[in-house]
């Protein structure tokens, strides 16, 4: 599934980034294999993520260019 | 003979954004640059020395060496994605030494730009800030582990209490003292086998290893991610060997919730509606404002001027004709205590009206900002401003532009994107208001008394600002920038902070506004003495009270507008309307052309034919609006 597909609560691993993002969010520090949280979605708009201790927002349009999938626990 | 010429060490302060460089800066050199809880707010680079006593500079023979700091912007990479990383990258290749500093809070995000600093190969120091708050959550970070680990001394430190720092400049200092600026007590990091593999190719091209790192790393976008990856790694191997906490740590239940799409939503509402109604509209422009009009400036200041005034030169209380030619001694004086006076009224307005609001505006965007709501309503907003062709970022220099609409365009630059730039710039100029202008605008319809109005008002505004944004998203080419944002964490802000920031922004503010607003009313008063004011008025009767239906001297309002958005909206306290024509004559004022210094800056930032057809269009929207208002019957008492 896509990242703007994510519910609030849901664990997501991170599977394919696009390459126009990919040094981004290297950086912040998500990258292809991580498990991050969806900690908000706001409808039609960013997905938050929590990775650590830190909170990432992704736009809309932008997550719809990350492959994810749901993990469980 | 001693050498006359000092020897400048050029010291670097490099950081992700919202690490609290600023306020080291500040603690070392003296200086103050503003300090903000968002990303983008150190755009234009500031440096100082060192700033030192008599008594150190004799102790550390620092006759000879200068210890020159750069404040560089935050950035979370040094690479070319955007305008702040070219400039920290400009000021890191001039660097003696680099302070890089690190949030012990997001030690994963921010050891990435520690790493790759520490491969470019410059003698290096670190300053973990921000303990307090890793405490407050329960991180721990082995500081001896991490040092050894990056090869590299850590100053660990609380910057905004002052915790660490004088340990900083003692280590700045006795660095020039022993080593006489040689830096060698200052560490290289341990720089990564693996990523020096990669950049060997380079190093016979370019100059220094520096130069070679960032040619292999922008060499493609493959060479960067390949680089970014191995990086990343060790960087999570790092924190996994560092830090102890359980893994995902518990957020605060209130951050939690302001992300929240609904509870977020009516919170947002709330909160600015609290800061620009209650707390501007009704205290500030009213309360303030009222007590010091009426029992300072009208009472007790203003009389006695004119009374001085008027022992030397005749004031005269409603000139008519051309009194310059006429009687050129009392245009004198009344150019300066008369009804328009550069004594009198500037005076009144300027630190009667004008101060309090900007007070007050500054001192809410200070807990706005310091408390970390501005990139959460970021957040919120980003869905419904991607659908004007913005991101949410830009809610940030529109929030601004409540204070003072030059300044937030110029803040226009922390967007990335050309097309995102000019909408946002628009929107600015023709829909939202400065400071003293929305002060002045709530207190005149919180007198109206009742809800109507505002939301009249307000109602007006965001159809404009949606419709134009729709619009120019439609017509303008190019698609939105991305929107990829970290969210600090919230926290209680400081009141010794945000008052300093406050002092600080709300002086810069008036010192620039003082010699416009006596420009301003100097012209008005020229005109007026001349007999022009009241030829304007005459001819623009005709467009104000048939199209607006308002009183003809609210022409004067307008003119004073085009010159200070601000001082035209103080023009229009003394006429007397009824409540809707106030509604209508608030909401034209509002969407009425930028100030000078607006255009100006716009012209600077895009080019002359923008700033041209955003004034022009606010004169169409302006009228067409007021028109449309004036002849809608409204239910307001």
């Amino acid at each position: 599934m896509l990242l703007n597909q994510a519910k609030t609560g849901q664990c997501l691993k991170i599977l394919k980034l696009p390459s126009e993002l990919k040094a981004k969010l290297i950086r912040i520090g998500i990258c292809e294999g991580d498990q991050v949280c969806c900690a908000s979605k706001i409808p039609a708009g960013p997905v938050v993520l929590l990775k650590d201790l830190q909170e990432i927002a992704i736009g809309d349009k932008q997550a719809a260019q990350i492959k994810v999938e749901i993990c469980q626990s | 003979m001693p050498e006359l010429k000092t020897k400048t060490i050029n010291i670097a302060l490099v950081g992700n954004p919202n690490v609290g460089k600023s306020v080291i800066f500040n603690y070392l050199t003296g200086v103050y640059v503003d300090v903000s809880n968002y990303p983008g707010t150190t755009i234009e680079i500031s440096s100082a020395d060192l700033s030192v006593s008599d008594t150190e500079a004799r102790d550390f023979g620092l006759e000879d060496y200068k210890l020159k700091l750069v404040d560089s912007p935050g950035v979370y990479g040094i690479s070319t994605l955007n305008d702040e990383e070219i400039a920290t990258r400009d000021c890191l290749d001039s660097a003696n030494l680099i302070i890089n500093v690190v949030s012990s809070i997001s030690l994963s995000r921010d050891l990435f730009l520690t790493k790759q600093l520490a491969d470019l190969g410059k003698p290096m120091l670190i300053v973990l800030n921000q303990c307090d708050e890793a405490r407050i959550r329960k991180v721990e970070i082995d500081t001896k582990k991490l040092s050894q680990e990056l090869g590299l001394d850590i100053i660990e430190a609380v910057a905004i209490d002052g915790e660490g720092l004088a340990e900083l400049k003692q280590a700045l200092l006795n660095a020039v003292q022993n080593k006489k600026a040689k830096l060698a007590q200052f560490k290289v990091g341990t720089i990564s086998a693996e990523i020096d593999a990669q950049i060997t190719q380079y190093y016979d091209e370019m100059p220094t290893r520096f130069e070679a790192l960032l040619a292999a790393e922008n060499s493609s976008d493959k060479a960067r991610e390949d680089i970014y990856q191995i990086r990343r790694e060790q960087v999570n191997d790092l924190v996994a060997k560092v830090v102890s906490q359980s893994k995902f740590s518990k957020r605060t239940l209130i951050g939690k919730l302001l992300l929240n799409p609904v509870i977020g939503s009516i919170a947002a509402i709330v909160i600015l509606y609290t800061f620009l109604f209650q707390f501007l509209g009704i205290f500030v422009a009213g309360t303030v404002v009222d007590l010091l009009e009426n029992s300072v400036f009208n009472a007790h200041f203003n009389p006695l001027i004119t009374k001085l005034v008027s022992q030397i030169l005749p004031v005269i209380k409603e000139p008519s004709g051309n009194l310059l030619f006429d009687n050129p001694s009392a245009a004198i004086g009344t150019m300066l205590a008369g009804d328009y006076g550069l004594l009198t009224l500037t005076i009144t307005y300027l630190y009667g009206l004008l101060m309090p609001l900007v007070l007050g505006f500054y001192f809410g965007l200070a807990m706005l900002e310091d408390s970390g709501y501005l990139p959460r309503l970021a957040v919120l907003v980003d869905g419904i401003l991607s659908k004007l062709g913005m991101n949410g970022r830009a809610i940030i220099p529109l929030i601004l532009g409540g204070g003072c609409v030059t300044m937030a365009t110029v803040t226009t630059r922390l967007l990335n994107n050309k097309k995102e730039k000019l909408i946002t710039m628009a929107l600015l100029g023709l829909t939202i208001p400065c400071s003293a202008q929305l002060g002045v605008i709530q207190g005149l319809l919180s007198n109206i008394g009742g809800i109507t109005p505002w939301l009249i008002w307000a109602g007006t505004l965001t159809i404009v600002f949606i419709a134009t944004g729709s619009i120019l998203n439609k017509v303008l080419p190019g698609d939105c920038g991305q929107f990829i944002s970290d969210i600090p964490p919230l926290r209680i802000p400081r009141l010794s902070n945000i008052f300093s920031k406050t002092i600080v922004r709300s002086k810069i503010f008036l010192d620039e506004a003082t010699p416009a607003f006596f420009i301003a009313a100097a012209v008005v008063s020229f005109l007026q003495v001349t007999g022009l004011l009241s030829w304007i008025v005459e001819i623009s009767e005709p467009v104000i009270s048939q199209v607006l239906l308002l009183p003809k001297e609210v022409a004067i309002s307008f003119i004073l507008g085009m010159v200070r958005r601000d001082f035209g909206a103080f023009g229009l306290m003394d006429i007397p309307m009824s409540a809707s024509q106030l509604v209508t004559a608030c909401t034209v004022l509002t969407l009425f052309v930028p100030c000078i210094a607006t255009v100006a800056v716009m012209i600077k930032e895009q080019n002359f034919k923008s700033a041209m057809a955003i004034w022009l269009s606010s004169w169409l929207l302006a009228l067409g609006c007021g028109a449309i208002l004036a002849r809608i019957p409204l239910q307001i008492n």
